[in-house]
């Protein structure tokens, strides 16, 4: 893919550079990106992604010939395998192609042996072909293969099986607009396959400026060879979008599911209908409410659930905006083996915001509470929770956040809670003499029933020369140790140290 | 170094699938509901004389998909876009032209929906929260920087508003959003993007890179499947942005599990005892739902714990 989209640029950008004189401009990266991993490799997420190596950059590029075709690329580390590659032409008006291209992978085991990789591609093309009709298209597939650990006892116990499947998704459409009235038409599908299962979805999508439909139909059928049966089970789902000029929004949504083993006629059904009705006052203030109403009803249990919902936001004065809402759901089990009783769920949150000349000030308050009466259940959490951002031009950005999380459960059999406390902030200057530097951290300490501490430091440096040569400098620290390790096999004790330099051109 | 061939790998191997899709009657609309009375007429004033005092514009626009009369079915002109030009010329001061980048988001909206009427929910800004901070088009786009996309790209342009957000992604379990791969608009639809929610709930976001989760099931983990705004579906046990648990759980162990579930008596008095301590998913291994087993158990279950079945037949309903 890497060799695919660098031909196709090159070609592109010379062929066109011979025929057509060219403008272009942006910015070509070589450097080397090294690590210093240590401990337990499946543990931060953040640095699966890194290779050692040599990578080599083009970013934000961008050629323009005099008969009006652009063309645009942005290929970062083509020579890893974390690579993130995009491509695209036009022609303003009359024509469009692109192409994303992204890979990365993620680590299930100590050693960093073990992992899967995930690809996502992606395509779309548009054809202005007449004033008042444009054709587009588009395709996106992701695929994921490699060995995947197993969560076996809620750690790393070195258990894999292998995993490859792939989901593609598709559109074409033909949009109608002249002057403010317009109206597209739209077909979307996706197939899923991992050599066991597969399924198609068809959405007749027709969409106006103000109403938009959607809905599908699946059919899934699935051999059960070692029982000579078979699954099958149909989805339909749909709704509608309704926008009004005075700002009223109503929006309708189903589905309905029902899965069937057709040897003993076992069945599962779901159905969902969902409403929801707002209004904006533009730049002053929204109310929206809903109502959801689900049942689910399996040979073994039957629920129904009813759920609502009530958010708003306001404004007082243009610096300050407040905001607020409810959830709640209530799910009722009429006949149930593996389930029994009543559950409540309820959900709030509260914020607000100041905006003032340099920046703005947010809090927020967030809590949940889950209590099932028949197993004596009760977990609640809640979140409190400050950020800041100041844009200051003569000197530069400063963002922090500090978050205090705070969880306790309860059933028949025990308790647990734990506490959490976040820090983390970011700090760039403005260009000095083409000298610019940053820092930042995130610090995290989790306790009680848990003893979590994890922290990571950023730090980066750049200078640019007047020809338009420079340097970059990045590094960056993780380190996540759990003192009360649950694993007697795998410590989660993980840091790492990463430098990345960069020696930078700027085209133009 | 064990390795247990899971049940999904082995249907792979064994179960043959077939697929059967209904045609949906494609519905076609050439119904137009919008507002073409009002639209002001296009101003006369070309760019040439424009250009003559705004020298260097055109150059500003090139690289852009606004450049100056460049379109083979559509023109771009100055006055696509600044209102009052003829009044301008006569006059230039800056009051009696408008930009649309100093304009009232509403405004915004409106000059840029003249040309833009298609772009999927564009006209719904209004309706979108952002429209609470009166934001518009030029919030994330500068026409004449010389690409006319976000102006600050896509993933930094979210964060520098919603800090403690982005600092999420800084725990240890995340999506990789820092390394670029995914970027907010990945879940997110900004401009109402979001028709495949319809009826498929906000887990829709994670079915297109999950498939393989998202079933249908005929035993189904309730909160898996529950297709519920109020925090249930695949959020009921995952964190999106970032956790300090490993998968991005919201919980440790079996603390995920037992915000919802009892342990029933039998687990810590079976087998002597033998299986208390064990975590809940060693043996419910299904747990985004089965297709063939009431309690998700592991349909290898046996095999895993040393014997020579595959099932432990007591547990077993099929």
């Amino acid at each position: 893919m890497r060799s695919m989209f660098l031909t196709i640029l090159a070609l592109a950008v010379i062929s066109a550079g011979n025929v057509f004189p060219v403008d272009y401009q942006g910015t070509v990266r070589a450097g080397y990106i090294y690590t210093d991993l240590e401990g337990n490799h499946a543990v931060n997420q953040g640095t699966f992604n890194l290779y050692d190596g040599l990578a080599l950059s083009l970013n934000d590029f961008s050629a323009n010939l005099r008969n009006g075709y652009r063309f645009k690329a942005d290929l970062t580390n083509v020579t890893l395998h974390n690579r993130r590659l995009s491509l695209g032409v036009s022609k303003p008006g009359l024509l469009g192609a692109s192409f994303n291209h992204s890979a990365y992978r993620r680590v299930f085991d100590f050693d960093g042996n073990h992992r899967t990789k995930r690809y996502l591609t992606d395509g779309r093309l548009w054809w202005q072909a007449h004033e008042w009709f444009r054709l587009y298209g588009d395709i996106a597939v992701n695929s994921v293969s490699g060995d995947i650990g197993q969560y076996f006892g809620g750690i790393d116990h070195g258990i894999f099986s292998p995993i490859d499947y792939s989901n593609t998704r598709y559109g074409l459409g033909l949009t109608y607009r002249r002057r403010r009235t317009t109206g597209t038409v739209e077909y979307r599908g996706s197939s899923y396959s991992d050599d066991a299962t597969s399924r198609t979805a068809s959405s007749p999508i027709p969409r106006y400026e103000r109403l938009v439909v959607a809905g599908g139909l699946q059919n899934f059928r699935m051999a059960l060879d070692e029982r000579d049966d078979s699954l099958h089970a149909w989805t339909m789902w749909g709704g509608a979008r309704l926008y009004l000029n005075d700002g009223y929004q109503f929006r309708y949504s189903f589905l309905f599911d029902r899965a069937r083993r057709t040897g003993d006629l076992i069945e599962t059904d779901n159905l969902v209908h969902a409403l929801y009705a707002g209004r904006v006052w533009r730049g002053k203030g929204g109310v929206t409410v809903g109502y959801q109403r689900r049942i689910n009803d399996d040979v073994f249990d039957e629920r129904s659930g009813n759920n609502w919902y009530v958010s708003g936001w306001f404004k007082p004065v243009p610096a300050l905006t407040l905001d607020a809402g409810h959830g709640r759901e209530t799910l009722e089990i009429a006949t149930g083996q593996t389930l029994t009783g009543r559950r409540d769920r309820n959900r709030a949150w509260v914020s607000a915001k100041y905006r003032y000349s340099v920046g703005w000030f947010r809090m927020k308050v967030t809590n949940r509470e889950t209590e099932y009466e028949d197993i004596g259940s009760d977990a609640e959490y809640l979140r409190l929770a400050g950020d800041t951002w100041l844009d200051l031009p003569r000197y530069g950005q400063v963002s922090a956040s500090y978050s205090y999380h705070a969880g306790e459960y309860e059933n028949t059999t025990g308790r647990f809670e734990f506490t959490e406390h976040v820090v983390s902030g970011d700090l760039s200057t403005r260009e000095y003499y083409g000298a610019r530097a940053g820092l930042g951290g995130t610090y995290l300490r989790s306790g009680k029933d848990t003893d979590v501490e994890s922290f990571s430091v950023r730090v980066s440096g750049s200078y640019t020369l007047a020809n338009g040569a420079g340097l970059e400098v990045i590094y960056t620290s993780h380190n996540y140790d759990n003192f009360a390790d649950p694993s007697a096999i795998y410590s989660e004790y993980y840091t790492d140290n990463v430098l990345q330099l960069n020696l930078t051109y700027r085209l133009d | 170094m064990i390795t247990i061939e899971k049940r999904r790998c082995e249907v792979r191997n064994t179960r043959a699938a077939t697929l059967a899709t209904l045609p949906v009657a494609l519905v076609v609309f050439v119904f137009a509901w919008g507002a073409a009375a009002g639209q002001a007429e296009p101003s006369n004033v070309d760019n040439e004389t424009c250009l003559d005092c705004h020298e260097g514009y055109d150059a500003s626009l090139a690289r852009t998909g606004h450049t100056l009369s460049a379109s083979a079915r559509t023109g771009v002109a100055c006055v696509s876009c600044h209102d009052g030009g003829e009044v301008h010329i006569d006059d230039p001061t800056v009051d009696n032209i408008s930009n649309p980048s100093h304009l009232p988001a509403a405004q915004t909206e409106l000059t840029c929906t003249e040309c833009h009427v298609a772009h999927p929910g564009l006209r719904l800004i209004g309706h979108d929260p952002h429209a609470g901070l009166d934001m518009s088009c030029t919030s994330c786009h500068s026409v004449h920087a010389p690409a006319a996309g976000p102006s600050n790209a896509g993933t930094l342009m979210c964060a520098n508003c919603h800090t403690a957000v982005a600092h999420q992604f800084q725990q240890r379990s995340n999506h990789p959003m820092m390394t670029g791969n995914l970027n907010c608009v990945s879940c997110h639809g900004f401009l109402g993007e979001t028709e495949p929610q319809l009826g498929h709930g906000p887990a829709a976001n994670c079915y297109s890179c999950h498939p393989d989760q998202s079933g249908p099931y005929l035993f189904e983990h309730e909160a898996t499947s529950s297709f519920s705004p109020e925090g249930e579906g695949c959020v009921a046990c995952h964190t999106p942005h970032g956790s300090v648990n490993d998968r991005l759980l919201v919980q440790q162990d079996d603390n995920l599990c037992r915000q919802c579930h009892g342990i029933p008596a039998g687990h810590l008095t079976a087998h002597e005892g033998g299986f208390r301590g064990i975590a809940c998913v060693d043996c419910h291994s299904d747990f985004h739902g089965s297709y063939d087993n009431l309690y998700l158990l592991d349909p290898q279950l046996g095999t895993k714990f040393g014997r020579e079945s595959d099932a432990c037949f007591c547990h077993f309903y099929r």
